[in-house]
């Protein structure tokens, strides 16, 4: 699958979303980032937050090194590809 | 002379190595925000290796064709092997991010999207190295903050709140924590403060930072 058909229901899924985008482009501008981190930096709700992570994750767009906030999020290569494609 | 004749003879390929380095260590950094990271991510090594050989090859090309010819334009030899070096490293670069071979409207050979791939791959390992080292280091703020408030309920108490309000963590949720520790005991105790403080150590790196100084030089200056 080519790297535009993966990141064009991404885009569509932040169109509708925008706090989803919010939190995206705050952990792609930090690399790497705690939840609580987030959750400080974007001024959402810890448990909004949670869910919004979450489903990022199980569209493959963060990864996490544990569970809850308690974790760091970094961006996944299929992250990377909808960073650079929407740069 | 014996040095220039020895750095013209040694720098082509060891110089042109360190340009590829550098070349992939600018286009890591800005996403990555860590050479650590960067550097121990084995991934990143085998993109290097595989753009430095192609680079050596590209390298090889254009020494052998135009070194005489850029002599005569630039006075110093070393200077136009730099500049053989970086059109290499340059043009290695823009090919292989940009190379796809299609026969019959289908694209036969698609080197760009496999580079894309490879580089996202190496992405995604080094930030996962930062969050690890992110982790290593919080893990260390913890241990200290952890030394002070084994013994100081009080400074816990102000500390864990005042961090965790500033992460947003609900008011109740805060004294919930702060409650169930001060009803906790013996290991249960022990574990539960080993989270919390690990808990703040992630949430505000910077300002535990700052707490953990403070509270060092408080405990530090008491009789």
């Amino acid at each position: 699958m080519s790297s535009v058909s993966n990141v064009v229901p991404i885009a569509e899924y932040f169109r509708g979303n925008p706090q989803a985008k919010q939190v995206f482009d705050a952990i792609s501008r930090s690399s790497s980032i705690s939840g609580w981190a987030l959750a400080k930096e974007t001024n959402l709700d810890p448990d909004a937050l949670q869910g919004l992570l979450s489903e990022m994750q199980s569209r493959g767009l963060i990864s996490s090194d544990g569970p809850a906030l308690d974790a760091f999020f970094y961006l996944t290569g299929l992250g990377f590809q909808y960073s650079s494609f929407a740069s | 002379m014996y040095v220039l004749d020895w750095l013209i003879a040694r720098l082509p390929y060891e110089g042109l190595l360190l340009m590829s380095l550098a070349y992939l260590t600018f286009d890591f950094y800005p996403q990555v925000s860590s050479l650590a990271a960067i550097w121990r991510n084995p991934a990143f090594w085998i993109l290097w290796l595989v753009f430095s050989f192609l680079d050596l090859l590209a390298f090889g090309i254009l020494y052998a064709n135009s070194f005489a010819h850029l002599v005569v334009l630039i006075p110093s030899p070393i200077l136009a092997t730099a500049a053989i070096q970086f059109l290499a490293t340059i043009g290695v670069y823009s090919v292989l991010q940009s190379f796809t071979l299609q026969f019959a409207g289908r694209k036969v050979v698609d080197v760009e999207e496999l580079i894309a791939r490879f580089r996202t791959a190496a992405l995604q390992s080094s930030v996962a190295k930062r969050a690890s080292l992110s982790r290593r280091h919080a893990r260390k703020l913890a241990e200290g903050l952890r030394a002070i408030y084994h013994s100081d309920l009080q400074a816990f108490s102000e500390d864990y709140s005042q961090i965790m309000a500033l992460a947003k963590m609900p008011r109740d949720r805060i004294v919930l924590n702060l409650d169930s520790y001060k009803n906790s005991q013996g290991s249960e105790r022990d574990a539960l403060l080993n989270e919390l403080v690990m808990r703040m150590a992630v949430a505000d790196p910077d300002n535990v930072r700052e707490l953990l100084s403070k509270r060092r030089s408080t405990v530090q200056s008491a009789p």
